[in-house]
């Protein structure tokens, strides 16, 4: 046998690759600790004369498949010249995805933007304006910007100046409608206009039968000459993190916190995500873990943060081809022990236990328990009463004092929340002017209800805080399986229209309406331990669990998103301040500028800062008057997070795009200097065939003895 | 109610301290009643209740029977000065967890749950540390006097130091003064024949044992899927290997193991529990609750 490109042969030394994969493999394996390691041991003496055998005749198919591969590609090939462009003067637009994915780098190190500014660089070489060549620059990123319109020369300096990518998604589609009008401004009879965009054809970037392919079309009426250039690697694994968010966003001292990272392959062999944690810079907890083509695997860790105040929370991969998704952080913000007051009336001696005594009897925990709870009796609450409390429960009181009324009223719109129990003693005329007073209708505490047969609770918001413990199916039965022989009925139309209903009784009559009284949330609940009212404290183990996810949902949260996605403006807000606003981004690449405005709104206020294109936690802090009564904090945290569709490098093949746009000219790849494209390859087909026979051999026996293990 | 255990592992984890778990894990037992005492056998009458299928019918309030038509159970506080010594092995293997939460750790939920029974009915609830360093003991004490002490140490307690299981007994034998009820929580990770000896000597000394073998659903199954290397806990060195390969072979040698373990407990006429920590922990309680019983009818009470 002959082979036309003889100099190959020098790569068949590459059949060596299968067998240093499986040794690296074996020196790269994840490492987990185990306790049980005797009878591991035991077991792989058992089993190792079987594991070589079959892993010799894996590792002989994939060194033939390589082998036959580079025979292959030696075989007689045919080759082809460059087409050159007509003389005269030329005009040509250019557009340049800058989106985050053109940051991804091939097993060279090379960059899809690299590729894009060489290729553009090629293709305005030798342009020049005396001889009437013009050039236009198009930067399709966070925003589309044109760069440059009219010299060449300017052009190629602002080419060797470009910044990185943008760690953003790019609208494309208005990219080439702004292009499109460029092109119109320069054009003249004589010079004819070429439009190259140059691109990634990443599919979430490109909706052909959409927007972009409806802007191609547009564009190719008034423009014959556009070329689309795929600069992405053929390629194009990609392992990232593509969610991270911890439960609660917000937790007490000493509660678990349950940080959920979600991690995809979007490429399309196994890899291995090394995964470390780290919390204000420390390292927390490391996870690894193989996935397969487009898996996605959740790692849930739990963390106990300590102190309090906002905390700096990373999750980051290995790095890869792009690097842009393979850190993420989130913030969590350990708040104070929310401060309970319970008010209420003991049952006078020989009555019955009212709701007082068993919401005591359930919510005083003692020290080190996530609420620090205060009694007092209902007639005592005054605004001294109430200073630095988070939440209110009202335990069935009988009648309020008017100035109680006033003082509750007062701190909840200041932000504290109120939990409001109803049961035998809350009467609706005596409930009356708290009600009124907090933007509710005197008849929202209807009469008690005592049906044939006892009424139970059904959830109606699943995502209420409270409520979502219960919305597990597991945990579920707990709250509706529980009897109500008597309750009292709450009419939420006569709640402010804003109300909700988490919890109903028989799917039907109202057993829990909230709404938001100023910056306080104000909750009145049927739905409480009363003995012989309902058996609710008969809940093996739910009854403390749901009290308490009820009374901390009140408590005032976070006034302002804790997550944005890169280029979107971050907006907190703060307590009020003298003036000096400190914005600090995470450490990025390059320092990009971004604008702040304050406004004053109430007494906070409100800081945005537009276009954060760095990701990572950004820290924005006021200089707040220490004197100042305001609970709100004078530091914020907020976490820039890349969008996880430019983690998908899924491409268009360009035939895809031809069919979309038939009369589009397409490079499937920028050709180098120098370089020939290359044509069919016809002595080669067989040997392509036994490749493709030996491949499908391995891949049956591995699939085969997978399935053989898992069944064992 | 057709309601979960609240002593489910994954609703305890939840929690945030270990005397909240503790106390939900109880009281959710108990049938949730806020601070109740346990009601039995004893001789203070606490109250009458409707009568369910599998209560003892000397139980059976003939009288009101007879003159309502309605059968109802006399249920009495029970009263007793049991000794209960919770014995918690915590060597480097019982680190290991798969779930959120480590052997360990379940072990300590187990432990103080079980503490917290003994202090519900003013039982003595003592404790023994040991993982192949310097045993910890908390001496026996009787009621909720205990209590914080027990659970203090128990929330302390770090998976460190290579031993064998079997260590926390014999630590324990000769050493636990009056006859009582033993629970020993290890992950029985060693050598059967040793600790069925140590066992042995504990009930040779009249205690009653009970061995709860607390296990990481993925040391019974091998359940992992992608080739790892293996770091040995307690030594034991590193291994390479693919788990799907060998886990038949796996499974097989430590269910071997399991049944010798399992067999010469049973042969000394010691309770034997396997608790894997993704399950609920109230076969743990209730198998205690029966053991308790027992020991009481056994001193005649």
């Amino acid at each position: 046998m002959t082979f036309l490109h003889p100099g190959l042969l020098w790569a068949l030394p590459a059949v060596a690759i299968p067998i240093l994969i499986h040794l690296l493999r074996r020196r790269r394996l994840p490492e987990r600790d185990f306790a049980a390691m005797d009878f591991l041991a035991l077991a792989f003496q058992k089993a190792r004369r079987r594991i070589l055998l079959e892993d010799a005749l894996l590792l002989a198919l994939r060194t033939g498949a390589v082998l036959f591969l580079i025979l292959a590609l030696a075989g007689p090939r045919s080759g082809g010249g460059e087409t050159s462009s007509g003389g005269g003067p030329q005009a040509d637009v250019i557009v340049l995805d800058a989106s985050m994915s053109m940051g991804f780098r091939d097993g060279n190190g090379l960059r899809a933007w690299d590729a894009a500014l060489a290729e553009a660089r090629k293709r305005l070489a030798g342009r020049l304006e005396s001889q009437g060549d013009r050039a236009v620059l198009v930067r399709a990123g966070h925003e589309n910007v044109r760069l440059v319109a009219g010299s060449p020369r300017v052009a190629r300096q602002i080419l060797e100046e470009a910044s990185d990518p943008d760690p953003t998604s790019c609208g494309m589609g208005d990219a080439l409608f702004l292009a499109a009008r460029e092109a119109e401004a320069i054009a003249r009879p004589g010079l004819p206009v070429r439009i190259t965009i140059l691109t990634d054809l990443q599919r979430a970037t490109w909706d052909i039968q959409g927007r972009e392919g409806e802007a191609l079309r547009q564009l190719l009426e008034s423009f014959p000459l556009v070329d689309v250039v795929n600069v992405g690697a053929p390629s194009r694994p990609n392992l990232a993190i593509v969610h991270l968010e911890t439960a609660p966003v917000s937790p007490a001292p000493g509660e678990p916190a349950q940080i959920r990272t979600r991690v995809r392959n979007f490429g399309d062999s196994p890899r291995t995500a090394n995964l470390e944690m780290t919390l204000d810079g420390a390292p927390l907890a490391r996870w690894d873990r193989v996935l397969d083509p487009g898996e996605e695997a959740t790692w849930l860790q739990i963390v106990i943060p300590a102190g309090t105040g906002p905390r700096k929370l990373e999750a980051r991969l290995q790095p890869d081809g792009l690097r842009a998704d393979d850190s993420r952080g989130a913030v969590v913000v350990v708040r104070e022990t929310p401060t309970v007051i319970l008010a209420g009336e003991p049952s006078l001696p020989g009555e019955r236990r009212l709701v007082f005594e068993t919401l005591s009897g359930f919510l005083d925990l003692g020290p080190g328990a996530p609420l620090d709870m205060h009694e007092v009796a209902p007639s005592s609450i005054e605004a001294r009463t109430l200073e630095g409390a988070s939440v209110l429960v009202l335990a069935d009181p009988r009648a309020l004092p008017p100035s109680s009324v006033a003082a509750i009223a007062d701190r909840v719109r200041q932000g504290m929340g109120l939990l409001w129990a109803v049961g035998p003693t809350t009467h609706p005329e005596d409930a009356a002017p708290l009600l009124s007073a907090l933007g509710a209708g005197p008849s929202l505490v209807g009469p008690v209800q005592s049906p044939e047969r006892p009424a139970t609770l059904s959830i109606r918001d699943e995502n209420h805080p409270a409520i979502a413990l219960f919305s597990d199916p597991t945990w579920r039965p707990l709250l509706e399986e529980v009897p109500h022989s008597s309750f009292r009925i709450l009419d939420p139309d006569a709640a402010p229209s804003s109300a909700k209903v988490p919890l109903v009784f028989d799917g039907e009559s109202a057993a829990w309406v909230e709404w938001k009284e100023g910056e306080g949330r104000c909750a009145v609940v049927a739905a409480v331990p009363i003995p012989g009212w309902n058996r609710m404290e008969e809940i093996p183990g739910g009854t403390l669990p749901f009290l308490l996810e009820a009374v901390t949902s009140l408590v005032a949260g976070i006034p302002h998103p804790l997550v944005v996605e890169t280029g979107e403006e971050i907006a907190v807000v703060l307590a009020a301040g003298r003036g000096n606003i400190e914005v600090q981004p995470p450490l990025g690449p390059r320092r990009i500028p971004f604008a702040v405005t304050a406004r004053p709104e109430g007494g906070a206020l409100v800081i945005a800062a537009s276009s954060a294109l760095i990701p990572g936690i950004w820290v924005v802090t006021s200089d707040s008057d220490p004197l100042g009564a305001s609970t709100l904090s004078s530091t914020a945290s907020v976490a820039v997070v890349p969008p996880s569709s430019e983690s998908d490098l899924a491409a268009w093949d360009t035939s895809d795009l031809v069919t979309a746009v038939p009369d589009l000219a397409l490079d499937s790849r920028a050709p180098a200097q120098g370089e020939t494209p290359g044509k069919d390859l016809p002595l080669g087909d067989s040997v392509f065939l036994l490749v493709a026979g030996l491949l499908a051999t391995e891949s049956l026996l591995a699939r085969w003895l997978d399935r053989k293990r898992a069944s064992a | 109610m057709n309601a979960p255990p609240a002593s489910d592992p994954k609703f305890l984890a939840r929690l945030s301290s270990l005397e909240l778990r503790a106390r939900t894990a109880v009281e959710g037992l108990a049938g949730g009643r806020h601070a109740s005492r346990l009601k039995g056998a004893g001789l203070t009458f606490a109250e009458h209740r409707a009568y369910v299928p599998g209560d003892d019918l000397r139980r059976m309030d003939w009288k009101v029977a007879a003159r309502t038509d309605r059968h109802v159970i006399r249920v009495h506080e029970e009263e007793s000065s049991l000794t209960g010594w919770l014995l918690v092995d915590t060597s480097a293997s019982m680190g290991f967890g798969t779930l959120g939460w480590s052997k360990l750790d379940y072990a300590t939920w187990t432990a103080a749950a079980l503490a917290r029974l003994l202090a519900m009915q003013n039982d003595r609830a003592g404790l023994l540390l040991s993982g192949g360093g310097d045993p910890r003991w908390v001496p026996a004490r009787s009621g909720r006097a205990g209590w914080p002490a027990l659970v203090d140490t128990l929330d302390a307690a770090e998976p460190v130091g290579e031993g064998d299981p079997a260590e926390v007994g014999e630590a324990a034998a000769g050493r636990l003064g009056r006859r009582g009820l033993v629970v020993w929580l290890t992950d029985g990770l060693g050598d059967p024949g040793r600790m069925v000896r140590a066992a042995s000597r504990l009930k040779e000394e009249g205690h009653d044992v009970m061995v709860l073998r607390i296990l990481d659903p993925v040391e019974i199954s091998l359940s992992w899927d992608s080739p790892t290397r293996f770091m040995g806990l307690e030594g034991g060195g590193v291994l390479r290997a693919d788990p799907k390969a060998i886990r038949k072979a796996y499974v097989e040698t430590f269910e071997e193991h399991a049944q010798t373990l399992r067999r010469g407990l049973r042969e000394l006429n010691v309770d034997f529990l396997r608790m894997p920590t993704d399950q609920s922990l109230e076969p743990a309680l209730a198998g205690f609750l029966a053991n308790r019983a027992a020991r009481l009818r056994k001193a005649g009470r």
